[in-house]
Order: C-alpha cells, then structure tokens, then sequence
C-alpha cells in the first residue's frame, strides 16, 4: 500500500516537473509550449579531462624515486566516451564507458655521486586507458530543474608507461628496460554542473544543429590502484579532474 | 590585276621565306635539369643545383643538357656573370668565359667545374661576406661573325651558388650528462643556417681544472690552442675549422637552437667541444669558441625506482619477466570490445 502510494507520488511528481520543464514561451501570434520536441535522441557522453595526476609510484618502494626525480605536480589531459546504454526511469543512465589520458614528467637527472643535478633530462610518461561502468543520475536536471547530475564510475585499468634519458630508454643496472604494462582497478565519484541553463538558446541550437543534448562542467575525484596487482609499477593515483562533458 | 596578282605572290613568297629562316634559325637552349657531380648527394630540400662551398672547392663538376638546332657544327661559348653577358659592356667588365667548343645537332651535355662558375680565378672566394646563396647567369650562345657572342639563338640560364659559410655560433656553456655532454650557444639570427654541428677533441686537461677552473664558462678559458695553460687542451682553435683530429660528435637541426646533445663520449673523460653553424646547401662555417667539459654518471628515474626495490619495467610486453598482466588486460579490452560490439549489433 505504501509502496503504491509512493509510486503515485514519484509519478505525479514527474509529471509536475515535465510539465514544469515545458516551458510556455509567447510570440506575436500568441503563447505556445516549445516542451521537447527540439531534444534530439541521447545515448553517449564524452568528456574532456584535466587534472593533476601524481602516480602513486612511491608507495611501494623503498624511499622516494618519483617525488626525489620529478618533485613537482604534473597534470594529466585526457577523454572518455560513456554508451548510455539504459536509461533507468526517475534515476538516470547507466552504461559502459571507455577512456584514456596522459602525462609526462620531465626532470633533470642526479648524478650517482649526489653532486647535483646533471643537464641530461630522465622522463616519464604513463597513459591509462580504462574501461568503466558509468551510473549519472540526472533525474534532477530532467526532471526538477535542479542543474546537479552526480555520477560514479568503477571498473580496470590498463596503463602503459616508459621512462627515457637523454635520447635513450631507460635501463636498470641488470639491462631490463624502463617500460612497461599494468593492470589495475579504479573508481571515481563526481560532480556535474549543467550549463545549459546559461545560455538556453545556444542550448537548443547545438542540440538542433550538431545534436549536444547537455554540456556539463565537471569535477571529479578518482582513485585508481594500478600496479597489476602488487606485481609491477603502482602508476595508479588518488586525485581530483576538472572537465567539460557533452551529452549527444 | 597582274600587277596585283604577282604584288600577292611576292609577299606571299617573302613571308614563305621569312618562315623558313626563322624556322631553320640555328639555336641553343639549356635544359634546367642541369646536375652537379659529387661524392655525396644532397636531399630535394637541400638545394642540390646550388653550388656549395664544397663543391667549388673540390671542383665538382656541372653538367648542362643542351637542345641544339643546327645544320652543322658551330662554335658555341658558355660565358657567367652577375646578369646576362650578351651585353657587350656587361660582358667586358663583370663576365668570365667557361666554356667554348664545337656543338652540333647531337643535344649534348656540355661539362663546367663549378669552381669556374663560381669565379674566374677559381679561387672559390666571392666579394661578398653574406652566407647567403647568390646568383649567376650563364649565357650559351653561339659565336658570331664578328667573334663575339650572338644573341641570335642564344639562351641564359640563371643557378646559385653559395660559397660563404655561416659565422660561428657563441658558445656559453657544456652540461655534463651520462655519457653525453650538452653544448649551448647563442642562436645566430638573420643569417641562412640550418643546423649546427659538434666536434669533439679529447683534452690533457684534469676534471679539477675544469671544476676549478671555470673553464666550462664563456670567456673564462678554453678558447686557446695546444699548450694554452689558461684553457682546454686542444687543437681547435676558434674562427678556424675543425682540425682532422677533432671529432664530429653530434649535430642539432633548426636555426633558432640552442641546445643540443655531443654523443660518444665516455664518462669522466674531459673533452673539448666546438660547434660550427652549417647553412641549407651544407657549408660548415668556422668553429665557435671550444670548451671542456666531462660526462659523468647519472641516475635516472627508473634506476633510481629499481634501487629503491620496484618490480616494474622489462617492456610492454614483458611476460619474459613473469609478469602477467599484459594477456590479462589484452583479455580484458577484448572483452570489452566484443560486448560493446554485441550490444550495438543487437540494437533496432
């Protein structure tokens, strides 16, 4: 009985917000309801990421390798693309999503004796690619009007990363070659600030012209394990990502 | 009407006759797919029909396709000069003859040494101290009546030449490196260099004269030749070229460069370094003050992460090292394309 009673009320609650959202709009000839009939059919996401990436390398060695040689942040730029693939009512979409990113880290390499740095560079460069499970509950937007959609992503990561000197690969003292794969776990939770509502017009007119649903400024925390399980290098992280997100 | 009619005739007959001595003028003309014989072959982007200091002074030779139409052999000269010497005054003050012979009908390749082209006297210097290329025009011409040149026929072709080489670059300092050293400079401006080139000397000099001694700093020593107590020991000597025991040791591609990497060297050996600039057709210029400076031992980031105990590296595929996950992520991504290709198959 309850639970009925709820359904009723989430329902009659949906409708108030759908027509809410249906704005009536007015011109010469009089009003009329624009509603949605310009929204184009939604079933992907991209987003366009950018924020500090500080591998958590250090963790499990002896001493400090990373921070001593590169010492300062470093960001990372990178992209994901979600399938919405299901659409769950009054919550949001749910569905697969696929990304990569990249950073470089750049120092002046020591030298053995600890006499101060050489003018000869030792680099860095780790490039996750992930595949996750994106819930986005946007059922505030849609419905209320409410310009929030948060969201949580879990899945593996695959990362490659390669270290050079000079013009040369790196080597360990025994000759194996500074690069390598990992496979790892990770998971994010974040923030998504619709924008549509700045400038609603432009809104409609992307969607009607290129077919952008929503456009998104987000933020996101991220914490990923990536070290193929205690096996290789922890090139996994712990940090924040700004980005932009387009919904098509 | 006769009048008229034989007035037709003999014009008709004197155009008739005009044609024909136009047609069956003699004439010779030069082929822009001229080549210039040497030991090693420039790139397209390399200017290979411009004659470069090098090739003058080892006096490659050009060849020149002609297209020659003549009944019968003439006498034909090659003349150079800043603009064409079909002028008599032109060809009086500023010309030099090349070449001279007998061609005929044969389309022949005729063969002039570049140092020629360059300047009479052969010498390879030119009044100019810009590096940059300049121009000849090289006038084919038969020889008339009157022993001259005849512009009857005659043909020009204009080529470049670039015998200057660019001016040293000014050396600041030489960074030490592992088993590299890294010279830096002050880029030249407003000249036609395309790179810079390395030449290492081994040197007597001790690391401690070159730690103590500041020598590694621009004007601070280095610049003398052997037996100079005030800087490196060497034979280089700046504003002259690298000698034959000094070492190509490296190069750096670009103008604006500053910076670039000396490569076979060996580590806590002192060396003295020298660059030169070299311009678009190849030509070395003198060498730049020399410094000394010695590689030295460097840790890089992945020893430094395998001395602290990581287990990382070996490749990205590196199952030699029992690691195992590069199959389990190629499974993984398999997987997940195959999913999503399912999924979009099945889709209305």
């Amino acid at each position: 009985m309850k639970l009925n009673a709820f359904a009723l009320t989430l329902v009659a609650g949906s409708a108030v917000a759908t027509s809410a959202f249906a704005q009536q709009e007015y011109d010469e000839l009089g009003g009329y309801d624009r509603g949605h009939d310009y929204d184009s059919e939604q079933y992907a996401a991209i987003e366009a990421r950018f924020g500090p990436y500080w591998p958590k390398i250090d963790e499990e060695v002896n001493g400090a390798p990373f921070d001593d040689t590169f010492g300062k942040r470093h960001y990372a730029f990178g992209l994901q693309v979600d399938w919405q693939m299901l659409r769950i009512p009054m919550l949001g979409t749910l569905g697969p999503g696929v990304g990569w990113s990249w950073v470089r880290y750049s120092a002046a390499a020591p030298f053995s004796d600890g006499t101060g740095s050489s003018d000869q560079n030792t680099r860095l460069w780790i490039m996750p690619f992930w595949g996750v499970g994106v819930l986005r509950v946007d059922v505030f937007a849609k419905n209320w009007q409410i310009p929030f959609v948060p969201y949580a992503k879990a899945g593996m990561v695959y990362a490659l990363w390669g270290c050079s000197s000079g013009d040369e690969r790196c080597r360990s003292a025994d000759g194996k070659l500074g690069r390598g794969s990992e496979l790892g776990t990770m998971w994010a939770a974040g923030l998504m600030l619709l924008l549509d509502w700045m400038d609603e017009e432009s809104a409609r007119e992307m969607d009607n012209s290129v077919g952008v649903n929503n456009s998104y400024f987000f933020g996101e925390w991220y914490s990923s394990n990536v070290d193929s399980f205690g096996d290789g290098m922890q090139v996994g992280t712990d940090t924040w990502t700004l980005g932009l997100a387009f919904e098509f | 009407m006769l009048r008229n009619k034989v007035g037709a005739w003999a014009l008709a007959a004197g155009a008739a006759a005009s044609w024909t001595t136009v047609a069956q003028a003699d004439s010779v003309s030069v082929l822009d797919n001229y080549t210039i014989d040497r030991a090693e072959e420039r790139d397209s982007d390399e200017e290979p029909q411009t004659i470069s200091l090098k090739d003058c002074e080892e006096d490659a030779i050009v060849s020149f396709p002609l297209n020659v139409t003549a009944t019968e052999l003439r006498t034909m000269e090659v003349w150079v000069g800043p603009e064409s010497c079909l002028d008599l005054e032109v060809r009086t003050e500023q010309c030099h003859r090349v070449w001279g012979d007998e061609v005929g009908p044969n389309n022949p390749n005729i063969e002039i040494e570049s140092s020629l082209i360059v300047s009479e006297s052969q010498d390879c210097a030119t009044d100019s101290s810009s590096s940059t290329a300049r121009s000849a025009t090289l006038l084919f011409a038969f020889e008339g009546d009157n022993g001259e040149p005849a512009s009857e026929g005659s043909d020009t072709l204009v080529m470049k030449y670039d015998v200057v080489a660019p001016d040293p670059p000014h050396v600041t300092s030489i960074g030490q490196g592992d088993g590299q050293l890294s010279p830096q400079w002050d880029p030249l401006e407003g000249s036609d260099v395309t790179g810079y080139r390395f030449y290492c000397q081994e040197s007597t000099t001790t690391q401690e004269e070159v730690d103590d001694g500041d020598l590694d700093q621009a004007g601070a020593g280095g610049q003398g030749g052997a037996g100079n107590g005030g800087g490196c020991q060497t034979s280089m000597v700046a504003g002259e070229r690298p000698p034959p025991e000094a070492k190509f040791c490296g190069e750096q591609a670009g103008k604006s460069a500053g910076r670039g990497t000396v490569t076979g060297v060996t580590n806590d050996r002192v060396y003295t370094v020298g660059v030169v600039a070299q311009d678009i057709v190849g030509n070395e210029g003198t060498i730049s003050n020399v410094l000394c400076q010695y590689p030295k031992e460097v840790t890089d980031f992945y020893e430094a992460y395998t001395n602290a105990g990581g287990k990382g590296g070996g490749g990205f595929c590196s199952m030699g090292y029992g690691r195992g996950s590069t199959p389990w992520a190629g499974f993984m991504l398999l997987g997940l394309g195959m999913g999503w290709a399912r999924r979009r198959k099945r889709r209305p």
